[in-house]
């Protein structure tokens, strides 16, 4: 198997093994295999690991029953055997449910989350999926870059667009890494001045670093498109910030909302940027296609 | 805006890599001028105009 066929599935692979590391084994799961007559040790086992061998499995099967399909039916077809088998069968683990004890030593005792953490561990649960997705993307190659851009002529994507996919991977994880540290610093139950707290926000400042970085690099070499695309989409996101701003002081004035606090308006902004980033058209931009300029000759 | 950017191109035998590299912009631009879902700002409208040695006018149109 050629090496650029066995990329994809082992990230899958990967990211489905951690899913599967953070998950606990479903009850009424452990009760069918122990009927089946497995111990409980064995049936944990089977539980943690069918996903990953499946997942990896299902992608190897698509990669072959599409081998001769042109490369659109093989992304999708790669696409929807990855994640949907491994997201499903993730979820048959109560996926997540170990991440407790994990998150408990990281930050110490937790408070139970309200609505703004809720909205902080959705948003940053979907940056970092993004983020590993589109460095799947950048590893695997031109072709599903296609698939993305709806572009077939992006399969013959020139070697120096490549790296703008690892610098779109790597600002997606610094957001999402960003907006997990300052939830968990919101929901840590330690006073105020604790190592846990410090510790999270300057984890949240390094995420935020390794975010802004690739932007930066981004916009420093973007060509006259992708400007006007990165410049409307703060353009829209200012201006539904505003609106957001002016209409949620309106209901905190009166009695209808909660304050908003700086958490509050920093999850709005990145609400609002990431639709607004749609909106204009960014979906294969700056996220999934940013354009460097070519080196002139 | 219409324009014959894809003609020329092709009349040249140029991809859609060539042309982007040959006028410094990214070969999205390219297609993205081609498939008239963007109009080049006029300084690039130029460039374009100069390479294929064409007025403005003979590459673009209003639709």
């Amino acid at each position: 198997l050629a090496a650029s066929s066995l990329r994809f599935p082992l990230i899958l692979g990967a990211v489905t093994a951690a899913m599967s590391a953070l998950s606990a084994p479903d009850a009424d799961g452990m009760a069918s295999l122990a009927g089946f007559g497995l111990s409980p040790t064995v049936a944990t086992i089977v539980l943690h690991a069918a996903p990953v061998v499946l997942c990896v499995g299902l992608v190897f099967a698509a990669q072959s029953l599409t081998n001769k399909a042109n490369a659109l039916v093989r992304i999708v077809a790669l696409a929807g055997a990855g994640f949907g088998f491994g997201w499903a069968l993730s979820f048959m683990l109560e996926a997540g449910a170990q991440a407790g004890p994990l998150l408990t030593a990281i930050a110490g005792p937790l408070r139970p989350p309200g609505p703004l953490e809720l909205v902080g561990v959705v948003l940053a649960a979907m940056f970092i999926v993004m983020g590993v997705f589109i460095a799947a993307l950048w590893l695997v190659g031109p072709s599903a870059k296609a698939a993305q851009t709806d572009d077939l002529d992006a399969l013959d994507m020139a070697p120096h667009e490549r790296p703008t996919l690892a610098q779109s991977a790597f600002g997606m994880l610094g957001y999402g890494l960003a907006v997990a540290a300052l939830t968990l610093a919101r929901l840590t139950d330690t006073p105020a001045p604790s190592p846990q707290l410090f510790g999270l926000i300057g984890a949240a400042a390094c995420a935020m670093v390794l975010a802004m970085w690739p932007s930066w690099t981004i916009w420093a070499n973007a060509d006259e498109l992708m400007r006007r695309r990165i410049l409307d989409s703060y353009g829209l996101s200012g201006v539904a910030m505003l609106i957001v701003l002016f209409v949620w002081t309106g209901a905190e004035l009166a009695g209808y909302a909660p304050p908003l606090t700086a958490f509050g308006a920093f999850l709005l902004l990145v609400i609002a940027q990431t639709v607004a980033a749609m909106a204009a058209g960014m979906t294969s931009g700056a996220i999934l296609a940013a354009a460097p300029k070519a080196k002139t000759a | 805006m219409k324009n014959r950017l894809k003609v020329l191109r092709a009349e040249r035998n140029w991809s859609q890599a060539d042309l982007a590299e040959k006028l410094g912009v990214s070969r999205q631009t390219i297609n993205a001028i081609e498939v008239e879902k963007y109009d080049p700002s006029l300084p690039l409208a130029f460039k374009i105009a100069r390479l294929f040695e064409q007025r403005i006018e003979e590459i673009f149109a209003e639709a």
